[in-house]
């Protein structure tokens, strides 16, 4: 049971500073409690922040044996190479970054400076200013009266004239 | 290359020929269609020909050497036996293969016109 006396309990209220102090002293909680009379001097609790904050890699090295730590030398060389073949590839990584970035412009200026010799054309452009065009209708020739010979000549002449203009743009 | 304003010129000058009812229009696209040295043109009016379904137009193309079914071109000879198939009305057709089958003197013609008769027979 907790020693509740009026003094103990002034003590405490006015004389903080002793209170602090001996906490400081002691990771222990219950120090300054009795159990049935009986106060727990020795710290029995193991502070979890110095497993924490203390570094136990060096520790642990200092425990393995000579031949272990040839091994573990040899672990840390691997890493060393390790990291010098990520820096190498790192590297080329950038220089095929750069090279790709090249080719990609290059590939844009002869993108343009094709398209600037190139002339652009549309052939239904074309067709339809065929249609607008006056040219030989297939129903004029077909009401023709081809029983006259001025008309028969005519037309022959021009079936004649169109289809050598045809053969002169095959030769 | 032929420009495309002379090319439907050319066609729209063989199909009013084909159209036009006039016999002088087989005449005149037998002496400058099939005469000409350019395929197309000779393809365009042996079909045109063809299509007349006429005893004139039909002898044109069936019966003349170098013409027709009988043409040079391969391309100019199948469309012409093409254009025959597609007839539906084959009997003047057929008539002038026999005759043509029975009487022509070269013996080219003759197996041509036999060929064709008979794809006509199948068909």
């Amino acid at each position: 049971m907790a020693n509740l006396s009026i003094s103990s309990i002034r003590e405490r209220i006015f004389n903080t500073t002793k209170h602090e102090q001996t906490v400081a002293r002691s990771s222990n909680p219950f120090a300054q409690s009795s159990f049935k009379g009986n106060v727990l001097t020795a710290d029995v609790f193991e502070s979890s922040k110095s497993k924490e904050n203390q570094p136990s890699f060096a520790g642990r090295i200092a425990s393995v044996p000579a031949k272990s730590k040839l091994y573990l030398s040899a672990m840390v060389g691997s890493i060393n190479n390790f990291g010098n073949k990520i820096s190498e590839k790192l590297h080329a990584g950038i220089e095929s970054v750069n090279a790709f970035c090249k080719r990609m412009s290059d590939n844009v200026s002869n993108f343009w400076s094709t398209m600037k010799n190139t002339e652009v054309r549309f052939d239904f452009m074309d067709n339809i200013k065929d249609a607008m065009r006056p040219g030989i209708r297939k129903n004029d020739i077909a009401k023709m009266d081809l029983s006259s010979d001025e008309v028969y000549n005519s037309v022959h002449e021009l079936f004649s004239s169109k289809a050598n203009a045809w053969a002169e743009a095959m030769a | 290359m032929v420009d495309k304003r002379t090319e439907k010129d050319v066609s729209n000058i063989i199909e009013g020929l084909r159209i036009n009812q006039d016999p002088r229009s087989i005449e005149m696209l037998e002496d400058v269609g099939t005469n000409s040295s350019v395929d197309a043109i000779r393809e365009l009016t042996s079909r045109a020909l063809v299509k007349k379904n006429q005893h004139d137009s039909l002898k044109v193309v069936i019966a003349n050497k170098g013409k027709g079914i009988n043409d040079m071109s391969t391309v100019v000879a199948m469309s012409t036996i093409n254009e025959l198939l597609s007839l539906e009305d084959k009997s003047e057709a057929i008539r002038i293969l026999e005759d043509t089958v029975n009487m022509h003197s070269d013996e080219e013609v003759r197996d041509n016109a036999r060929s064709v008769k008979a794809l006509m027979a199948l068909s």
